[in-house]
């Protein structure tokens, strides 16, 4: 009896069906792969908020194409009634819970990446330690490429565990730190308006955002931070390369010594 | 009904071909939105193509030829700055007279290539006035007071006619300009006039303060202004004006004469907008779009009418790597600075001077960049690309 009702939930199987069934899912994955490579294609050929939003919009259009493919495939294979429909998902929930627990919690918090937005394509972001930009944001997991030049794969589940640092959330504000560690006998006024300039001066410089020199007295030194921001995020190494560059070479023309510090043996080797 | 703005019932008042106007009033001509569309587009299909699709020939510009050098010269020779300074005195007038204390520095900010150094010398030269000449660029990078302390007398107006060329972005670089600003925006040197091109001005006003409202530039050229314009070049050089005609059209593009005043042509508005109201780079375009027919030069010199037909607008020179940042940050120091020689770039960038002369020999293969004295500077032709290939890489731009 109740296996006469199972196969009742399914529509009976012909030609026609299977062939709009197959349709439907290689349709979807053809516009779903030309979305992404055309996207992605235009969006490196612009710059600043007009770039982020492009690549902002691909998790997005995938999402609406599946669920469009789930909807159209739906009907082809089952009555779509409520009675159908609960014993189905119900039963391809539990068989999916046990055995792909993971997986389906990633592709869950995949859905909750592309509502929440905790990180877009183009930002620059940190998840247990692995800094890059975000290149793709798939269904189970987001790629990240480091300044190595490395591609990480990072599933989505680590959004319920891990915190996500987000250096520029959609913006192309992106700030920038370059540290210098001087020797404390100077005047610090003076090095101060000097790291103010270095920054000024830098080509990589966005105007919009002020710049701000940080001054804090260690036991060993003065610890220095110009904190300014690039016009683009993927401009940050270049800018701090330019601003230390630039800010030692003026340092020294200042007479300004460097702290440094002697290398100690750690504290467990000393005994 | 209602009366037709396009028919011109009543006469025009004559307008001021140059003038000097608060840099807050100033207004680039209108940009019609099929035109930004139409620019739009070209930008659009410029990135799946690094092909210059401009050089396509419209049917009747088919066959015509280019004038000689000579000849365009002749037709649409350089700009005389004259009738600028003229504008210049009507609008000091008031400041020289008074002599006001909260004011005691006028700032002229000039478009690029619009002679605002030459437009200063001349007022110089006219009012007898003393002119500053630019602190060396080791000056500059030792902030040497000794530029400072020779200044004349406060009794004597001085010009300053090229801030620009008085700093580097360089962190050193900074320093004389902000004393000297500081000295003079506090009347310590006198009155003064000061000139400036308007991508420094732009930096300036972010590395140091300068009040806005100290400060003139002209007033930007539009259509009936560059109609005007071109055809008192034209008549310099002939009794009588050449007929200027649009090659594909054949509407007239000038007026036959300047008393006959019918406002400006559609191509000459377009030309305006795109050129954002700069009087000699719409020049430059201008020149080049001018054509004859073939073998009828010999004829038309002995006849009382000429001739001219006016082909389509170039695009200019055009920069096909949208993404190559470095040429971005050479553009850039450029502009900023107005043009720099080779070992001041070495200074502001972050190339090597090998690596800046790669840079230079390319953007120059391009007709992007000119070395001009000992100065690496942008062209005319090449300023529209520059400027646009700035903005869509998000780097600060000048006002205008």
């Amino acid at each position: 009896m109740g296996k006469d009702k199972l196969s009742d939930i399914f529509i009976e199987p012909h030609l026609g069906n299977f062939l709009e069934v197959l349709l439907i899912i290689f349709g979807a994955l053809l516009l779903i792969q030309a979305i992404q490579k055309l996207f992605t294609w235009t969006a490196n050929r612009l710059h600043g908020a007009s770039r982020l939003f492009i690549l902002a919009m691909i998790p997005l259009l995938r999402l609406i194409l599946i669920l469009t493919a789930f909807i159209l495939i739906v009907p082809r294979i089952i009555e779509p009634s409520l009675q159908n429909l609960i014993p189905l998902l119900g039963t391809l929930g539990i068989a999916l819970g046990f055995a792909f627990k993971d997986f389906v919690s990633s592709l869950i918090a995949g859905i909750v990446a592309v509502g929440e937005r905790p990180y877009h394509n183009g930002d620059w972001i940190e998840i247990n330690g692995i800094y890059g930009e975000v290149k793709h944001i798939g269904m189970r997991a987001v790629q990240i490429v480091t300044p190595d030049d490395t591609a990480a794969y990072i599933p989505h589940i680590k959004l319920w565990t891990e915190p996500i640092l987000n250096a520029n959330n959609g913006t192309p504000a992106l700030q920038c730190v370059a540290n210098f560690y001087l020797h404390p006998d100077h005047d610090g006024a003076r090095v101060k308006q000097l790291l103010h300039d270095v920054a000024l001066t830098s080509p990589y410089l966005n105007f919009e955002i002020p710049i701000a020199v940080v001054v804090k007295d260690q036991p060993w030194g003065t610890h220095y931070r110009i904190r300014a921001y690039p016009i683009e995020p993927y401009q940050q190494f270049q800018f701090i390369t330019d601003m230390t560059i630039r800010a030692k070479a003026g340092l020294k023309n200042l007479g300004i010594i460097f702290a440094v510090v002697p290398a100690l043996p750690k504290n467990k080797d000393i005994h | 009904m209602n009366s037709q703005p396009s028919e011109k019932a009543e006469k025009p008042e004559a307008i001021a071909l140059w003038e000097y106007i608060p840099i807050s009033d100033f207004e680039c001509p209108i940009v019609l939105s099929a035109d930004v569309a139409r620019q739009k587009w070209r930008m659009f299909k410029r990135l799946f193509t690094n092909t210059d699709h401009s050089s396509e020939q419209i049917k009747s510009e088919e066959a015509l030829q280019t004038f000689s050098r000579a000849r365009l010269d002749e037709l649409v020779p350089e700009i005389d700055w004259h009738a600028a300074v003229d504008a210049l005195d009507c609008a000091l007038d008031d400041w020289i007279q008074n002599q006001p204390n909260d004011s005691p520095v006028k700032f002229i900010v000039g478009h690029p290539f619009m002679g605002n150094g030459e437009i200063l010398a001349r007022w110089t030269g006219r009012h007898s006035a003393r002119l500053i000449a630019k602190p060396k660029q080791e000056q500059i990078l030792d902030n040497d007071q000794s530029w400072l302390n020779h200044w004349p007398d406060s009794q004597t107006c001085w010009v300053l006619p090229n801030l620009d060329k008085c700093f580097l972005r360089h962190a050193e670089g900074l320093a004389l300009i902000r004393r000297f600003l500081a000295l003079a925006l506090n009347g310590d040197l006198g009155t003064g006039l000061i000139g400036c091109d308007s991508w420094s001005w732009a930096y300036l006003r972010r590395v140091c303060f300068i009040p806005s409202s100290n400060a003139l530039t002209l007033r930007a050229f539009d259509g009936e202004r560059l109609s005007i314009l071109f055809s008192q070049l034209a008549d310099s050089a002939h009794n009588k004006q050449p007929i200027f005609l649009n090659a594909k059209t054949g509407k007239a593009v000038l007026p036959d004469s300047q008393e006959e005043n019918n406002g400006a042509s559609k191509d000459l508005e377009q030309l305006a907008m795109r050129c954002q109201g700069n009087a000699e780079i719409a020049r430059q375009f201008w020149r080049e779009s001018l054509r004859d027919e073939p073998n009828k030069e010999s004829l038309e010199k002995s006849t009382s009418e000429l001739t001219i037909w006016v082909g389509q607008f170039t695009e200019g020179a055009i920069i096909p790597d949208a993404n190559d940042e470095n040429i971005a940050l050479i553009l850039h120091a450029l502009l900023i600075h107005n043009g720099l020689p080779v070992s001041a770039l070495a200074e502001v960038l972050p190339f090597s001077d090998y690596q800046i002369m790669d840079l230079l020999l390319r953007l120059t293969s391009l007709g992007v960049v000119g070395l001009h004295h000992e100065d690496w500077q942008i062209t005319p032709m090449g300023y529209l690309a520059s400027r646009q290939y700035l903005n869509a890489q998000n780097f600060l731009l000048d006002d205008f």
